[in-house]
């Protein structure tokens, strides 16, 4: 009997062991050591604004003393410069290696230091959408802000859309209007709106020629269908500059979200 | 004025106050709006939420590789991609974007379903996919609907072979988008912050 009892304790033993070992399987067995290259390169813009701040080394680890002391910020800035720009190793001209100095300068300047919050309006950004409009593809520049609510959530919001798809609608315009003496008849022609499919042709002319809300409203009617999203550009701003952040998609360590150009601005800008 | 009027009185004041300070659901200027990252999580929120959020991208990575892999039973490697999807949110999209032998890139936009169902289905006689061991996960903020947003990166080395000829390899870096919502536990009774996948982008880094 103890015989039995011993084996049968035996079995469970195994049985736990057997499932451990099955959920133990369950973390990425061919994993391999990633090279030096991927973890130089800025792989995502969050990671780009942490290294900007001075936040987060390499590792995505928190700036250490003994990191801070090898690489003070004003260095590690620079590894955020595409160096494949070639204004950076013109020999005939260095005036954008002294701008870019200078504003390495202006953001580490000491006991003044700036930095990049990602959710104000410090920062936007622009992409490609390409889109199907009436069985055609189209392109539109979209730009994106991001916005906070009051309880300190945070979303990114379409702030404008620019393209050409609309052009006809001028054509639209000449033969959907309010006749000019509409207003001897209590503008009874304002019924024109009454069924038709699209009413913005009765609202001014900015309205209506407006990219941003021709898109909005041939969303609403379901004509628009966006197919894929690409070229995302970030426009960052500090007081007197501007700075644009784009993806090099290359296998160097100078690679992924890195500061494509320097604009210096007038202060009311 | 007596003592018990005056308290009342400071009581409503501080009722309304109270009141009007209630969060709404109106965007407020930046200038007004302060830092959203990580707030009203602390320091061991984050590393948990990190934490799960590496297991559930692992497990995704560990689906893929069955969903990819030839050689395991057609049932294990069906199985992989219903556990696959269950990990994402209804609607996930997969964009890839791979650059064309005349340097252009192409962008395509799938389902995740289709996405799966094609890794399964790809015209080679063996496919190997490994994952870097890395795994960056961005911090987390706060949606408008009470959810945790994130994204974490992992990089992905696919070979293709055509018999015992190599036909096809790339390493491809995808981002996924992760969401944190606080699901009902029914069993237990009680609400738990839950990991989910959303879109992915991936991007062909480079062709070997």
């Amino acid at each position: 009997m103890s015989r039995a009892i011993f084996l049968f304790f035996g079995l469970i033993l195994l049985a736990i062991s057997l499932n451990l070992n099955a959920q133990k399987s369950f973390n990425v067995s061919a994993s391999l050591r990633t090279p030096a290259e991927y973890h130089l390169q800025v792989k995502q813009f969050g990671e780009f604004v942490d290294r900007f701040n001075y936040k987060t080394d390499w590792k995505g680890n928190s700036i250490s003393d003994e990191f801070a002391q090898k690489i003070p910020r004003a260095n590690y800035i620079f590894y955020l410069f595409n160096s494949e720009d070639e204004r950076l190793t013109n020999p005939n001209d260095s005036s954008y290696r002294v701008l870019c100095s200078e504003f390495i300068a202006f953001i580490d300047e000491p006991n003044n230091s700036k930095t990049i919050t990602l959710f104000s309006e410090q920062v936007k950004a622009y992409t490609i959408v390409n889109f199907m409009y009436f069985g055609k593809p189209q392109k539109a520049k979209v730009e994106l802000t991001p916005e906070v609510l009051h309880d300190r959530s945070a979303k990114w919001v379409i702030s404008s859309v620019e393209t050409d798809c609309f052009a006809a609608i001028g054509d639209s315009l000449r033969t959907h209007f309010i006749a000019p003496n509409s207003h001897e008849t209590s503008f009874i022609n304002t019924k024109k709106i009454n069924g038709q499919t699209n009413p913005i042709y009765y609202f001014s002319t900015t309205l209506a020629t407006n990219s941003t809300m021709l898109f909005l409203t041939e969303a609403a009617k379901n004509r628009i269908k966006i197919q894929t999203i690409e070229n995302v550009v970030y426009y960052i701003s500090f007081p007197g500059w501007k700075i644009t952040v784009e993806e090099f998609n290359r296998t160097t360590t100078n690679s992924g979200w890195l500061i494509s150009n320097i604009e210096k601005m007038s202060l009311k800008n | 004025m007596n003592m018990k009027h005056l308290l009342t009185l400071v009581f409503i004041g501080f009722f309304i106050s109270n009141y009007a300070q209630e969060p709404l659901k109106t965007a407020a200027s930046s200038k007004e709006a302060k830092i959203v990252d990580e707030i009203d999580l602390s320091d061991s929120d984050i590393e948990i939420f990190k934490e799960q959020t590496k297991q559930k991208v692992e497990e995704f990575q560990q689906h893929i590789v069955t969903i990819g892999s030839k050689d395991q039973p057609a049932e294990r490697r069906s199985m992989a991609e219903k556990e696959a999807l269950k990990l994402f949110f209804k609607g996930a999209e997969m964009q890839t974007s791979v650059i064309m032998p005349d340097g252009s890139v192409n962008i395509q936009s799938r389902t995740m379903e289709k996405y799966l169902a094609r890794l399964k289905s790809l015209p080679y006689t063996t496919v190997v996919i490994k994952f870097y061991d890395l795994v960056y996960i961005s911090s987390f903020t706060k949606g408008p609907d009470g959810r945790y947003y994130s994204s974490a990166t992992v990089i992905q080395e696919f070979t293709g072979f055509t018999g015992d000829n190599l036909v096809y390899k790339d390493v491809t870096k995808k981002e996924i988008e992760i969401v944190i919502d606080l699901v009902e536990d029914k069993f237990f009774n009680e609400k738990k912050w839950r990991v989910f996948l959303g879109n992915i982008k991936a991007t062909e880094t480079k062709k070997v």
